[in-house]
């Protein structure tokens, strides 16, 4: 079953101040695993943070602010009123319409981003300063951003031989009610669920009220004892959650010269992390399962060193032959631990004959001596990746280049398996045509390459090594998953062919890449028989192959001095294929499963993500069957009862992307497109079985549903089709739409004020719309929400946050 | 001079190279690094610490596995309880089975019992702790039976010999684990008889008997009684043999204590009722005990627990009234009336309840009134079975209900007593009503017929099982006793019949999911036991084997 409501721990790369960065590099394959091993197996994205240059100071300035709105709502009845104790909305034809609440709930969100830096040195030294703030209110009241971002780095040439670049960075980030999906501690399922045509306002105002008896405010709602629907602004002000995240990077790198053509590099970076995340369920909350009040208090800290040592090596003989060669070693420590306290205020401390209830003392005091007994979880992971590695590059004539690289890591994840190192080698090459052959001057690149690699991966910590617990009263727990002595690394193999051509007098780009990568050995958790007194077992299977074709086009056209166009157009196309899976599993692997009647299960010659849901039963000629009350009747959920619906991924994406500059004016606009795909809508199907939503109302407006030619009562049919809680049983084959959409991602207008303060001294200021409209979608919510980034449920909504439109003002400013 | 130059530098990065490496290259700590801290060995523990847990999920003691163990299962088929809604319509309430609801008592079994017993069974033997090994043979007895009475032919001696290592297993008859269970509990109790253990460090871990030795043997004939008897349609000549063996054994009496585990775990039924409501009372319990003016009843339930909102407009006030749900109800969500009716009298930290002494009393008089040799007569060890019960009961729950005494004034009233059940009437939603079933009173009745003296017999020893609902809805599948209300609303599209109610669960989502195709074996097993004419395959109105269905109780 999937609540919701889980802490997110946020990343890392969105703590960085897009300010500082100076490039985004993404690499790909085999170069990126080779240089960075197995964290690298399905690529690395590279930012290179902005250095200063020497001889310059400069300063720029920048502030951006942004205000959002939620878009994509969904559709709401307004004319019928509640029903079943406060719960739903199937009661009497309201008097009057009832106002669209959600619209009501959902404020303007704002975000300003202010950054300024400093940059400037000489020969023998540079640095550059930075400091960014975000702050923002989102659209959700109460939920609230801040954070602070500092980056400090320093170069220095010793003796001219010698490099040394030093850096630091700090982020700390405060967050109050940051969004989550799910059924609990989600503002979203009462402010969607409020039964038609009650007072709002008063709700909205009075969302606790004095109990006299206990002399504390409690929950005050239209139901108090559904679990997944609560007054959302009791669940913002007193179930808030709040996080406290630092992080801070020190790194530095040392380059010695040592001929010409050979150098040593070493680098070392440490990352250490932690968030204190805190969340008092006020007594009352959840239905009163949290009778008095409960404690939450986790505190979260990660650590990785990174250090490297490289060897390089250029040379190149008669302008004819080159050789490029790097080699080194590396060492990688990552640490990860966690501490959550828990006072479970469900019962109230008593004692009974000597014998003690376990329980809190009084109501909301959110501390440890509040409560008879905490609750208190740890956990510490740790690793150690060890690695060599080489690459080689051969050229000759500037035109041809062949590349070799081997890896070699040893990782203590596979402690306790056959082996502990795992070897992968790739080899590639590359041709510059033009360079050999003359096309003629419409012709400036004509690029073919084509590599092939193996990239191996390793395991889980602890997976080779899964031990007893000590549970409840020092009961002695076995383990629910057995210890997989056998593992082995995953590896990954890929195929890339390409073509990248330059035409026109640099007028036309043209990139055009076919590759095929197959995944074996892959690491799998399957569902163990209960028999075994295993939950879980582990599995080396398999062979997922992903091929496909990236293109991208592009066109500058400088029509006058003062008027050029540039266009972009990419396209992707993959098609994923389980071709060989786990022996002996004849329904299939499944990736993840609702109790509701979803899941996503893997099976051979189909995909990775295909999706199987819940039908309506039907009579042997496919009619709906309808029962003696006017309803359907659910299908069976289990795996032989359920519908192929399709592949949740798109297999086809596009974006098409267009800027103009006219003298200081620019205006560009990003336009993009998903083509396949699902998406799986638990929010439609519960405003369904709630009463609330618009079809619901409309069938009662027309007296009856009529599906696939049967008439229905309208309640009987929602309310079987749709969820009446959060472990209510649906016909999910009725939510699941086509996630195709073409959309405006981005148009923005931009002027440069040129020489305002000084000649170069410019102040740019810019005009952002984010996404701003839909040419296409089938599905009633935008198609990019996601109820987890778990394997398998990308794209199911799950009273997820809606989509938001942005505009954006943007000024930069360089002295 | 310049390759000189190239050598020496080499020679230095490379040494500086190997300097780090060397750090590096180090896998040594490998299996430090990927041991958890927070994980054990049980080599490193003393040896009793294993048996906490098969010892006490015979009663669930986490909120999650109490739930779906039986909770939302079988307690809502014994008569004693009933959820105040109906899960949205998808749990079993309507008999519309749900695999999810009705997998718990699977999981609880295999995960958290049959894990430990079979292994700890193994290494007790070898030990030579035949004592040990007893106490977890009974355990695992009494947990394949509440296992096999549930679904049927189950998977067992392939989950001790594990001939596929853990791929699949094959299943058993009932038959076949019925005759397992007599092993079980004849190896244990020669164990107990030739025991050698020290007797207080088998206290410091026996939530059961406290490492009493004497009381172990009663138990373990006991269970073998009670087994015995559940399959004397199925096999009378056996179920007679096992019985006399077991009495002749000895079981628990009135002077022994009931097997209740008091170790501060928590009962999970409190949270059920109190803090989630998802658990009510059922009709059937109150308006028998109310109908029959029984002492236990304050034992068992409170009165109202809030103020009622009744169907004529009326207020029924909080703490006036006992009121019970019909069973198989249409009750759609919470908060409704239906929260506010009676609740059971009980805390987080009741006992939780493994076997009453004053079940043998009704185990016996039902054997000595099918002729059998049981060490007296039916009428005696009915009467004596009340007494014990009602004694018994207050020592147990008498503390949670403010209750300290019960006159034996009032408990010889009520074995006099010929009250017999009330009608259902249910205040909130006359669509409920149903005239009473059984009309049967306490009083021993020695001109009625078996069919009524045995009616008796279950009536009373359903009303001392309270609350363990595995041997309620066993015994009313075997026997028919008490007659219970018919579900309100049966969505089973046909796979049980309403009045004849639900005879099994169906199988586990895990098991079709991960064992599927012997279980499709097992359904042949289940097929090839099950002596119903109208219902065959995994469905609810499928018989297992010792619920004869073309055979009376005589």
């Amino acid at each position: 079953m999937n609540y919701g409501g889980q802490r997110d721990g946020g990343d890392a790369m969105s703590t960085i101040n897009p300010d500082d960065i100076a490039q985004i590099t993404l690499l790909k394959g085999a170069s990126a695993a080779a240089l960075y091993g197995a964290v690298a197996a399905n690529g690395a994205i590279m930012i290179t943070t902005k250095s200063a240059q020497s001889g310059k100071v400069a300063i720029n300035v920048s502030s951006n602010t942004t205000v959002e709105n939620a878009t994509s709502l969904p559709k709401f009845q307004n004319s019928y009123g509640m029903s079943d104790a406060g719960t739903f909305s199937w009661g009497d034809k309201l008097s009057s319409s009832a106002p669209n609440y959600a619209k009501d709930f959902f404020r303007t969100g704002y975000t300003t981003n202010n950054s300024i830096s400093l940059a400037g040195g000489n020969e023998n030294i540079t640095s550059y300063f930075s400091y960014a703030n975000v702050s923002s209110n989102g659209v959700v009241p109460e939920n609230t951003y801040m954070s602070h971002n500092l980056l400090a780095k320093v170069g220095f040439n010793l003796w001219t031989k010698l490099h040394v670049d030093v850096s630091a960075r700090y982020n700390t980030q405060h967050i109050e009610n940051q969004p989550a999906s799910g059924y609990l501690h989600n503002p979203l399922t009462g402010a969607y669920l409020f039964p038609r045509g009650e007072d709002w306002d008063y709700y909205k105002n009075n969302y606790e009220v004095l109990d006299p008896a206990q002399n504390i405010n409690v929950h005050n709602w239209t139901n108090t004892l559904q679990e997944q629907y609560s007054n959302p602004y009791w669940t913002l002000n007193r179930q808030k959650p709040i996080s406290d995240r630092n992080r801070y990077e020190l790194g530095g790198t040392v380059k010695y010269d040592i001929m010409e053509g050979l150098s040593a590099t070493g680098r070392i970076r440490y990352e250490r992390g932690d968030e204190h995340w805190t969340q008092n369920d006020y007594a009352s909350s959840t239905a009163g399962r949290d009778k008095l009040g409960t404690w939450h208090d986790d505190r979260v800290f990660s650590e990785q060193t990174y250090a490297d040592a490289m060897l390089q090596y250029n040379k190149s003989w008669d302008d004819t032959y080159t050789l490029s060669v790097t080699a080194g070693g590396s060492y990688t420590k990552t640490k990860a631990s966690s501490t959550s306290l828990i006072g479970y205020g469900d019962t109230q401390f008593a004692i009974n004959d000597g014998v003690i209830t376990s329980g809190a003392y009084y109501p909301n005091m959110f501390m440890p001596s509040n409560y008879y007994r905490l609750s208190t979880g740890v956990s510490l992971k740790e690793k150690r990746l060890n690695s060599v590695f080489a690459t080689a590059q051969f050229g000759y004539k500037d035109g041809l280049f062949v590349d070799v690289s081997a890896r070699n890591d040893w990782s203590s994840a596979l402690a306790y398996t056959e082996g502990v190192s795992f070897f992968y080698p790739s080899v590639g090459a590359s041709a510059l045509l033009n360079k050999f052959v003359d096309f003629g001057k419409n012709v400036d690149l004509f690029k073919l390459r084509a590599s092939y690699s193996i990239v191996g991966n390793d395991v889980p910590i602890y997976a080779s090594n899964v031990r007893y617990t000590i549970g409840d009263q020092g009961s002695l727990v076995p383990p629910t998953e057995a210890p997989f002595r056998t593992l082995k690394p995953e590896k990954t193999n890929s195929l890339e062919v390409g073509f990248d051509g330059t035409f026109l007098q640099n007028r036309l780009d043209v990139n055009l890449t076919y590759y095929k990568t197959n995944t074996k050995n892959q690491y799998f958790k399957v569902t163990a028989p209960y028999e075994s007194g295993l939950k879980q077992r582990y599995v080396n299977a398999g062979n997922i192959e992903n091929q496909g074709f990236e293109m991208s086009l592009g066109w500058h056209q400088q029509f006058t001095d003062n008027f050029s166009w540039s266009t972009n157009y990419n396209f992707s196309y993959n098609n994923n294929k389980v071709i060989e899976l786990v022996e002996g599993l004849s329904d299939g692997l499944t990736l993840q499963s609702y109790c509701t009647g979803a899941s996503v299960i893997l099976k051979e010659g189909g995909h990775f993500g295909d999706l199987y849901v819940r039908d309506l039963a039907r009579d042997e000629n496919g009619k709906p069957i309808k029962n003696e009350k006017g309803g359907p009747v659910l299908a069976g959920s289990d795996v032989k009862d359920l519908i192929y619906v399709g592949d949740m991924n798109a297999k086809v994406n596009m974006g098409w992307t267009n800027t103009f500059h006219y003298k200081d004016f620019t205006l560009s606009f990003l336009i993009d497109a998903k083509i396949g795909g699902k998406v799986m809508s638990m929010t439609e199907a519960t405003l369904d079985g709630w009463g609330v939503s618009e079809r619901s109302g409309a069938a009662r407006d027309a007296g009856a549903v009529v599906f696939e030619g049967v008439s229905f009562d309208p309640k009987e049919f929602y309310t079987t089709v749709g969820g009446t809680s959060y472990n209510s049983n649906m016909a999910t084959s009725l939510y699941v739409y086509d996630a195709t959409n073409v959309r405006l991602r981005e148009l923005s207008f931009g002027y440069t004020f040129r020489n305002l303060f000084g000649i170069g001294k410019n102040l740019s200021a810019s005009l952002i719309g984010r996404n701003l409209f839909f040419f296409y979608k089938d599905a009633p919510m935008d198609p990019d929400v996601s109820a987890s980034t778990g394997n398998g449920w990308q794209g199911v909504d799950m009273f997820a946050m809606p989509a938001s439109r942005s505009f954006g003002l943007n000024l930069k400013l360089n002295f | 001079m310049k390759l000189n130059k190239f050598l020496k530098y080499t020679a230095i990065s490379a040494l500086a190279l190997t300097g780090l490496m060397s750090v590096n290259s180090c896998t040594d700590d490998f299996e430090k690094l990927n041991t958890n801290p927070y994980e054990v060995d049980p080599t490193s523990l003393p040896f009793a610490a294993q048996f906490k847990e098969p010892f006490s999920y015979v009663y669930a003691p986490q909120q999650n596995m109490f739930q779906f163990w039986t909770n939302l299962s079988i307690d809502l088929f014994g008569g004693y309880f009933m959820t105040p809604h109906n899960f949205g319509g998808s749990g079993n309430v309507q008999y519309n089975l749900n695999r999810g609801f009705c997998g718990g008592m699977y999981e609880n079994v295999y995960s958290h019992i049959f894990n430990n017993t079979r292994t700890l069974i193994k290494s007790c033997d070898e030990k030579g702790f035949k004592d040990y090994a007893g106490m977890m043979r009974v355990v695992q007895a009494y947990a394949i039976s509440m296992l096999t009475d549930a679904y049927g032919p189950v998977a067992y001696s392939t989950v001790i010999d594990d001939p596929t290592n853990g791929v699949s297993y094959a299943y058993d008859t009932q038959e076949q684990i019925y005759t397992s269970l007599f092993t079980l509990l004849d190896e244990a109790i020669a164990g107990f008889k030739s025991s050698t253990s020290d007797k207080a460090a088998m206290a410091s871990f026996d939530y059961w008997c406290g490492g009493d030795m004497d009381m172990w043997i009663k138990v373990a004939n006991q269970f073998k009684l009670r087994f015995a008897m559940r399959i004397v349609k199925a096999n009378p000549t056996l179920a007679k043999q096992k019985a006399e063996e077991a009495v002749a054994g000895g079981v628990l009496t009135s002077s022994d204590k009931d097997v209740l585990i008091n170790q501060g775990l928590t009962n999970e039924m409190y949270r059920m009722y109190y803090s989630w409501q998802d658990c009510g009372t059922n009709a059937n319990l109150i308006t028998i005990m109310e109908g029959m003016q029984d002492p236990r009843l304050p034992l068992y339930m409170t009165m109202n627990q809030g103020d009622i909102k009744c169907e004529d407009g009326s207020t029924i006030a909080a703490g006036t009234r006992y009121l019970g749900i019909r069973p198989g109800h249409d009750i759609v969500s919470k908060p409704n009336e239906y929260v506010n009716y009676s609740y059971i009298v009980l805390d987080y930290t009741t006992p939780l309840p493994v076997m009453f002494a004053a079940e043998s009393y009704f185990l016996r008089a039902e054997g000595a009134l099918r002729g059998w040799n049981m060490g007296g007569a039916a009428k005696d060890f009915y009467e004596e079975g009340i007494r014990t019960s009602i004694k018994h009961q207050l020592a147990y729950k008498g503390s949670f209900a403010g209750i300290s005494s019960i006159s034996d004034a009032d408990i010889e009233a009520y074995v006099n007593n010929t009250a017999t059940q009330e009608d259902l009437v249910d205040p909130v939603n006359s669509k409920f009503n149903y005239k009473a079933m059984n009309n049967v009173g306490t009083k021993w009745n020695e001109s009625g017929s078996n069919e009524e003296k045995l009616q008796q017999i279950i009536i009373q020893k359903w009303i001392a099982n309270f609350p363990l609902s595995t041997e309620a809805w066993a015994e009313y599948r075997r026997t028919g006793y008490p007659k219970l209300f018919p579900n309100y609303i049966n969505n089973s599209d046909g796979t049980i019949d309403t009045n004849e109610q639900i005879r099994r669960l169906i199988y586990s989502n895990n098991e079709v999911n991960t064992n599927n195709a012997e279980l499709q074996n097992g359904i042949q097993l289940l097929n090839q036991e099950n002596t119903s004419d109208k219902f065959t395959g995994d469905i609810g109105g499928t018989r297992v084997w010792w619920d004869q269905a073309k055979k009376g109780n005589f």
